[in-house]
């Protein structure tokens, strides 16, 4: 029975990390964090708009404008740069009754299928949330492009998610936030570094 | 205040062991509480991933749900006499050093060898250490209500404290455990007799060491704070075995 006490050990060294991997291709941009932003609103009570941003962004874009239906969009964003102005609200926040992030430290974006719209492209991707899945669709328009210390480009986009979606049900029975968050990204995109 | 939340998590666990020990006895509390926690946890969150769909995709409060029914089965089992002995014994303890990695197996993939060792291998350990130490003090102590309401209180204070840092969910399922207990404990009111098993030992010793731990790797339980909650009925527990040394 005394050699059920190594099993912990045992299962511990049985567990096994794992790594993840970045694409690099033409016509490839990637997100300036210091001039990008992802801005978050979400009812409180029912009564007010709150607000609240992620302050990092990261994420490689891949767009011809020629075939932008032959482009990418993927973005991550650590949870652990929530921001509310209230540090107790942000860990709690961080923990498991929102998105979780010890076992879920980012959120990720990628894009499935862009089709233009008019003057703007339609996104179309899976959000990877609190480690659910869900698609999501966003119209994106080009808000600009110009040389300041190399060529820039932006974009920004603003759409809706269902919390619950993502089994985030905190405070929505009682309302004390609401279901809805509407999520508004600017993003600004530099060239990659050349190796 | 909206008591919504507050009674999805307790009237499942209070009505299930009201039911159950009320009309069975004891022996169903286990039982009890797995039925009042799992609905309790559907109600405030959701249907939760079957443990096959966990291995590919994983979650810890999840995985933490069905390790702690997994445990609560053993005990069911145990008291039907289905599981005797050593092998009760045994697989409570397995299931205790196995809770941790199940718990753990997503936040532990991104670290190092050292970190998995430490966190893994130490919180199974005490998790080990934990039902062993439950397990003996039922089967040592006095038939009674007295151990059932020390569970009550052990489990309703960890509750109190997830739910104080950071996490309501885990404080509410934590809490779920301590209703249905607290509940099964009140059915002495009619039955004038309540007195839990040494197989209760498994679940509520790996409730304690799993909800702790959930709040320190998952929320922001701070380390002091589980250290001293965990360690905190390891001197009530020394009362049989003081009694049986002096006596």
């Amino acid at each position: 029975m005394k050699s059920l006490l190594a099993l912990p050990f045992l299962f511990a060294a049985l567990s096994l990390p794992t790594a993840p991997a970045a694409p690099v291709g033409d016509h490839d941009w990637q997100v300036d964090n210091g001039h990008s932003s992802v801005v978050f609103r979400v009812k409180h009570a029912n009564v007010s708009n709150f607000y609240g941003v992620f302050k990092t962004i990261s994420g490689s874009i891949t767009l011809d404008p020629a075939a932008p239906e032959k482009g990418s969009v993927v973005l991550s964003i650590p949870v652990d740069s929530v921001d509310t102005r209230d540090g107790k609200r942000d860990d709690h926040l961080k923990g498991p009754d929102f998105f979780n992030s010890k076992e879920n430290p980012n959120i990720e974006f990628h894009s499935t299928k862009i089709a233009k719209k008019g003057d703007a492209l339609e996104v179309t991707g899976d959000l990877d949330l609190a480690g659910k899945k869900h698609p999501v669709t966003m119209t994106v328009t080009k808000t600009g492009e110009g040389d300041f210390y190399g060529p820039r480009v932006g974009f920004e986009a603003q759409f809706q998610i269902k919390r619950s979606d993502f089994g985030m049900n905190y405070g929505i029975a009682k309302n004390a936030l609401g279901d809805t968050v509407d999520l508004m990204v600017g993003l600004e995109l530099v060239k990659p570094a050349k190796k | 205040m909206d008591l919504k939340p507050v009674l999805q998590g307790v009237l499942p666990p209070l009505a299930a062991a009201l039911l159950l020990v009320g009309l069975g006895g004891p022996r169903l509390v286990a039982a009890a509480v797995a039925l009042g926690a799992f609905v309790a946890y559907v109600l405030l969150k959701q249907w939760p991933a079957l443990p096959t769909e966990l291995w590919s995709s994983p979650n810890g409060t999840e995985w933490l749900l069905w390790t702690l029914l997994g445990a609560l089965l053993l005990a069911t089992l145990e008291h039907a006499r289905v599981l005797r002995g050593r092998v009760a014994l045994g697989a409570a303890l397995l299931l205790a050093g196995l809770g941790p990695w199940l718990l753990l197996m997503k936040v532990a993939a991104r670290w190092s060898l050292d970190l998995r060792l430490l966190h893994l291998g130490g919180g199974g350990l005490a998790a080990v250490l934990l039902v062993w130490l439950w397990r003996r003090y039922l089967q040592r102590a006095t038939p009674g209500l007295l151990p059932g309401v020390l569970g009550t209180v052990l489990l309703s204070g960890d509750a109190a404290l997830l739910a104080g840092q950071g996490s309501a969910l885990l404080g509410q399922m934590c809490g779920a455990f301590a209703a249905a207990l607290g509940a099964g404990c009140g059915t002495w009111l009619w039955r004038r007799t309540f007195a839990l098993g040494s197989a209760d030992g498994t679940w509520i010793g790996l409730a304690h060491a799993l909800f702790l731990l959930a709040g320190v790797h998952l929320s922001s339980l701070p380390w002091s704070f589980a250290v001293a909650m965990a360690l905190a009925p390891g001197l009530l527990l020394l009362q049989p075995f003081a009694k049986r040394a002096t006596g």
